[in-house]
């Protein structure tokens, strides 16, 4: 059904005719922004999606690919990785850094981590405070032209209990106040930094180790007149402690996909479906970045629908939602013409734990080919 | 059965017109207020976190979420004198940025009926038996208000350590007495400012003196706006503390004390404080020539000589591990091992109340039921110096915080008669 009102829309977008054109037919498709289609077609055009539906026409002389039986599901965005950068505990973080220059764009992980279903990497840059600026990488190719999407994307911000990072923290954001209206030639880049994300145009994601540095940074954001920042939360297991104030600010907020104790018990909390429930936006980071836990994703948000998280916020806090909270929504994310090429083919559901990712499809291109 | 009615209660409790007051009333429980006395079958109406009106009958206004605590206890919160990892995370510099309202610790020390506490900032490491690392700055009073900030810090600086003075080096000693030396002429600059302003002789463009650093805190020390604490525990370090408050004239608060009970007259001089841990043990010398050790009397003692103490448990801290029973988690009980050694129930229950409130310099704010004062109050099952005895209802700035009939932890335990 809801193919059948996606169509008109789709198929009007769909691309003409040519060699670039391929073809993906037979397919279950997960769109996550348009719901599920249980028998249709995706038709890549170059390195973007051209259509998606039940009964797309495939253009004449389009590569067709019979893929009966798989399905299709959009690339895993990971909103904190680390992904090629270099092990720097201890590093001093200032807002103008750049995650960019840490990036090593031969690392050795890139490749099994494309392979494990992630196609978008948000690199936090190291340190702490305001640690610096993240950028956006795909895990193809060996040049940083060919992996980088944004150099300087969104900031990254460590909150931090006493009163020294707070101070720091304080005197950094009022003094970009101060900056509002002044010519930006006359700011330095940390300030600058730091007035972007004030006036809402760079997405910060605030790092809080306890729920209770949000309460600290919210009463510093609310101390500061007339700004309308963008605030991504990156929190730890027991932020449900905190539920109702995220509710109640429409926080969006990084989670691993994990089950927590109430402390002192053996008593489950769900994180994610607590803070779903509460109007939250979610999003999952995984816990590490080795093959067995980006591939162990799916796994992981199986486990927490099992026990309470809705199916669809699940799959999207994979993709489309950590893709909105930091502003790339309009390339990946989703299922959608006119989006980027960037997919799997799953032998299953993609939270059954006998699904194996089959394919992997970067840029219209199949990093991981099928037999 | 109180719960289901709570419940009930608090979800008609109207968020719809914020600016309606509302009002909360303990209805029918034995009113201990402290400095008032005792007031059986008496109604405690709060209002905006404050106690609005005490009385045998008290009219409750349309707007009140009435609780029926008939046959039970009804007490202000208690506040420990002191505490370690509660409340706060482990980081340097001022409490106000450390404030963890989100600690279980905090949600364990309400299902103590402790509301208040004196905590100092600490980068983290806990000793097993005392052992903690100095405090690096001085303490604050927080109030344990789960969930907010709102209302948390109640008085910050609201002490500073002098430990140096009784376990540091000379230098240290030495550094202590020139602070509080130059703290004193600062004061005499000070008083003799205010005094000329007051009778228009100042210099034109003269402003006001003002110190800094360690000499401002020690100028707030000799006002009497926040007490000094040092750790006495044997006579040694008593004398020592007692000389320096003696030369200086301010506000202490002695703490770990253990020998206390064999000077206590020295101490009442001074007009000095004490922390006193009923639990504590320690066998005097064998060869001692004079009374020592500790003693499950010293808080009678102390009391028979004037001097003013609150009772901690040997561990000043919140858990669920190795210490439970000696932390502050059965505070009251402390109280119980003092009246063993022969106080009255009424200073021990102001030694876990209004005494510690006062050596923490916020007895204007809580510590008792009186009109007037913070809502902070708890609903005990019985005698609070009753081991069988619960909390049932903790009461932070008149908000319910605790409820013992939904908590994890406790809920499943009854009352044993």
């Amino acid at each position: 059904m809801i193919a059948a009102l996606l169509l008109p829309v789709l198929l009007a977008q769909a691309a003409p005719a040519d060699a670039d054109c391929v073809v993906i037919t037979g397919v279950r498709i997960l769109t996550v922004s348009h719901g599920e289609i249980e028998a249709g077609t995706l038709i890549l055009h170059g390195d973007k999606i051209g259509a998606v539906g039940a009964d797309v026409q495939p253009p004449p002389g389009a590569k067709v690919l019979d893929r009966k039986g798989l399905t299709v599901f959009p690339g895993i965005l990971n909103p904190l990785s680390r992904l090629g950068m270099p092990d720097a505990a201890g590093a001093a973080g200032s807002a103008q850094h750049l995650a960019a220059d840490e990036f090593n764009p031969v690392s050795e992980a890139i490749g099994p981590a494309a392979r494990s279903g992630v196609t978008l990497f948000a690199l936090q840059p190291s340190g702490g405070g305001f640690a610096g600026q993240g950028a956006f990488v795909k895990p193809v190719g060996w040049t940083r032209p060919q992996q980088m999407l944004e150099k300087a994307a969104f900031l990254r911000l460590v909150l931090q209990p006493g009163s020294t990072p707070k101070d720091a923290l304080k005197q950094g954001l009022e003094g970009a106040r101060k900056a509002f209206d002044a010519d930006r030639k006359k700011i330095d880049d940390k300030t600058a930094a730091l007035v972007q994300f004030l006036k809402g145009d760079l997405v910060c994601i605030a790092e809080a180790g306890t729920p209770a540095e949000l309460l600290h940074f919210w009463q510093l954001l609310d101390s500061i007149p007339d700004c309308t920042p963008k605030v991504v939360i990156a929190a730890t297991g027991d932020v449900y402690k905190a539920a109702a104030d995220l509710g109640a600010r429409k926080a969006r907020v990084i989670l691993r996909p994990a089950l927590s104790l109430a402390p002192f018990t053996r008593e489950r909390i769900n994180t994610a479906a607590e803070l779903d429930k509460a109007g939250v936006q979610i999003a999952f980071a995984p816990l590490t970045e080795t093959r067995e836990s980006l591939e162990g994703m799916f796994f992981r948000v199986g486990e927490l629908v099992k026990y309470g998280l809705s199916r669809e916020a699940g799959l999207r806090a994979l993709t489309l939602s950590p893709a909105e909270m930091l502003g790339v929504d309009r390339r990946v994310g989703s299922l959608e013409a006119g989006k980027d090429a960037d997919f799997l083919l799953l032998t299953g559901d993609p939270l059954s734990p006998l699904t194996r990712i089959q394919e992997v499809y970067i840029n219209g291109r199949p990093v991981v080919p099928g037999e | 059965m109180i719960a289901a009615l709570l419940l009930s209660l608090l979800l008609q409790a109207p968020p719809k017109e914020e600016k309606k007051a509302v009002y909360t009333a303990l209805v029918g429980g034995d009113l201990q207020t402290v400095t008032q006395g005792v007031l059986k079958g008496g109604t405690l109406l709060m209002k905006d976190g404050k106690i609005f009106k005490i009385g045998p009958v008290v009219e409750l206004p349309e707007c009140t979420i009435k609780i029926d605590v008939t046959g039970k206890r009804v007490l202000p919160g208690f506040v420990a004198a002191s505490a370690r990892n509660l409340g706060i995370a482990p980081a340097a510099g001022k409490i106000a940025d450390a404030l963890d309202p989100f600690s279980e610790s905090v949600k364990l020390a309400l299902a103590g009926g402790i509301t208040s506490a004196y905590v100092e900032p600490s980068t983290g490491g806990t000793g097993v038996f005392g052992g903690a690392p100095p405090p690096s700055g001085p303490g604050a009073v927080i109030k344990m208000t789960y969930g907010t900030l709102d209302g948390m810090l109640l008085a910050e600086p609201a002490g500073v350590s002098l430990a140096a003075w009784i376990t540091g080096s000379p230098s240290e000693r030495y550094e202590i007495r020139e602070n509080l030396t130059k703290a004193k002429a600062a004061l005499e600059k000070e008083r003799d400012f205010e005094k000329r302003r007051a009778e228009n002789k100042l210099k034109p463009d003269e402003k006001a003196p003002r110190a800094t650093g360690i000499v401002e805190t020690y100028v707030k020390l000799l006002k009497g706006e926040l007490a000094a604490r040092l750790p006495a525990a044997h006579v040694e370090e008593l004398r020592r503390a007692l000389d320096l408050i003696n030369e200086f004239r301010f506000k202490a608060v002695l703490t770990d004390v253990l020998e206390g009970w064999t000077l206590p007259d020295e101490i009442g001089r001074a007009r000095a404080y004490c922390l006193v841990e009923p639990r504590a043990k320690e066998h005097a010398p064998r060869n001692s020539l004079r009374p020592a050790g500790s003693s499950i009397e010293q808080a009678a003692i102390l009391r028979k000589a004037g001097v003013k103490f609150a009772l901690l448990p040997p561990n000043a801290n919140v858990g669920t591990g190795g210490t439970a029973g000696r932390d502050l988690l059965t505070l009251p009980l402390e109280g119980a091992f003092a009246i063993r050694g022969g106080l009255d129930e009424q200073t021990a229950l102001e030694a876990i109340t209004i005494t510690a409130a006062e050596l923490c310099g916020v007895d204007a704010r809580i510590g008792s039921l009186e009109e007037g004062k913070d809502a902070d109050v708890v609903v005990l099952d019985g005698d609070p110096f009753d081991y069988r005895t619960f909390v049932e209802l903790t009461f932070v700035n008149g908000k319910l915080l605790y409820e013992k009939a939904t908590s994890p932890y406790f809920s499943h335990l009854k009352k044993t008669r």
